[in-house]
């Protein structure tokens, strides 16, 4: 269950983006997560509704987006896409050791509902 | 009325872990050593192996250490200092996996110096410990003959990040009916080209085989790093 771990990673990431933004509030927080970064989307979900509790992102959103694993064909000098985790390429046959994506895990974007103190129309033009 | 305003973050989600297992890797590279994260479901034998590999570097001159992680107990790092090599144990409190700020805190105050070898027994866990850089040099994944040859294949993650992989308890292999040219091919599936060895902590040839492995390692990661000529001529 390292994705309790994770989650608290992306609350403090996103927390104190936030904050440099002068966010009040955050309504959403999109991830890629690579298929071979072995974190579970759903355990993820359930452990950022835990530690979101009591930070900006309170009432946020986590929108998870799968990147597959893509690797180099040596035999076709072509990159595919794995569907599954054998590491082999499926039109040439050949093992495919290089991995070109799918280790990631990266918070892509957020998405400030409220901004802190002074009107929203300053925050527009200070940004 | 509130203006939703969307930024793009484009970061690293294990930003904090990385940059310290980042710090833990230039420290470990300074003192030139080799750090090797051990990595394998419970039961495996990890500790009875590294118990057998610190017998073996000691009686050969090698200088190594051990830090073992388990969620509760210091048993492991009782049977390890059997070895008479030092040994940390961190336990983790229920934790499933070693995180770089863990060993950054055990690894404080223990001058690296001179220490050929530094393990890392990871908490026995094929799933979790994957996604955490220690700032180790090698990851090395355990297979014992007592578990099914198909482990690769439902945890390739793991296969896939290790560097290279050990076959443990082989002495066993018989009676287990252990198809071993399955196994071989289940790691080679969900990791192409990874070296893997034949091992039994009970075969102390196959265990120097292991050894010489690692050596040879060593001996070239010290050969691709920059490192200046006089911080190599201390050693």
């Amino acid at each position: 269950m390292h994705e309790l771990s994770i989650a608290t990673n992306i609350v403090s990431e996103v927390e104190a983006a936030a904050r440099a933004h002068n966010a009040a509030a955050v309504s959403s927080v999109t991830l890629a997560i690579g298929r071979l970064c072995g974190v579970v989307p759903g355990a993820l979900q359930f452990g950022f509704e835990i530690v979101r509790e009591g930070s900006l992102l309170a009432q946020a959103e986590l929108v998870i987006e799968e990147e597959p694993v893509v690797v180099w064909c040596p035999e076709g000098n072509h990159t595919v896409e794995l569907s599954d985790m054998a590491f082999r390429c499926p039109e040439h046959g050949c093992p495919t050791p290089e991995i070109l994506s799918g280790k990631g895990m990266e918070i892509l974007r957020f998405e400030i509902s409220n901004f802190a103190g002074t009107s929203d129309m300053k925050e527009e033009v200070t940004q | 009325m509130t203006t939703p305003r969307v930024v793009e973050l484009r970061k690293n989600v294990m930003n904090r872990h990385d940059r310290k297992a980042a710090l833990l890797r230039r420290y470990f590279q300074s003192t030139q050593t080799c750090v090797i994260n051990l990595v394998s479901s419970p039961g495996t034998g990890k500790t009875e192996l590294l118990t057998e590999i610190l017998r073996s570097m000691v009686d050969r001159g090698i200088a190594a250490a051990a830090l073992v992680g388990d969620c509760a107990t210091d048993n492991d790092a009782k049977r390890l200092e059997t070895s008479a090599a030092p040994v940390r144990q961190i336990v983790t409190e229920g934790l499933c996996h070693l995180e770089a700020t863990m060993l950054d805190e055990h690894v404080q105050g223990w001058d690296l110096n001179g220490i050929d070898f530094l393990f890392i027994e990871n908490v026995g866990n094929l799933v979790c410990p994957s996604a955490f850089d220690l700032g180790e040099s090698l990851r090395v994944v355990l297979l014992s003959v007592t578990e099914g040859e198909d482990k690769p294949l439902k945890y390739p993650q793991m296969f896939n990040s290790a560097d290279f992989a050990l076959l443990t308890k082989m002495d066993l292999a018989g009676p287990c009916e252990f198809d071993l040219a399955a196994a071989r091919d289940n790691i080679e599936t969900v990791s192409p080209g990874m070296t893997v060895l034949e091992t039994s902590a009970r075969n102390p040839q196959s265990v120097q085989a292991v050894v010489d492995h690692m050596v040879q390692l060593r001996q070239l990661d010290l050969g691709s790093q920059s490192v200046p000529t006089d911080s190599l001529s201390t050693t």
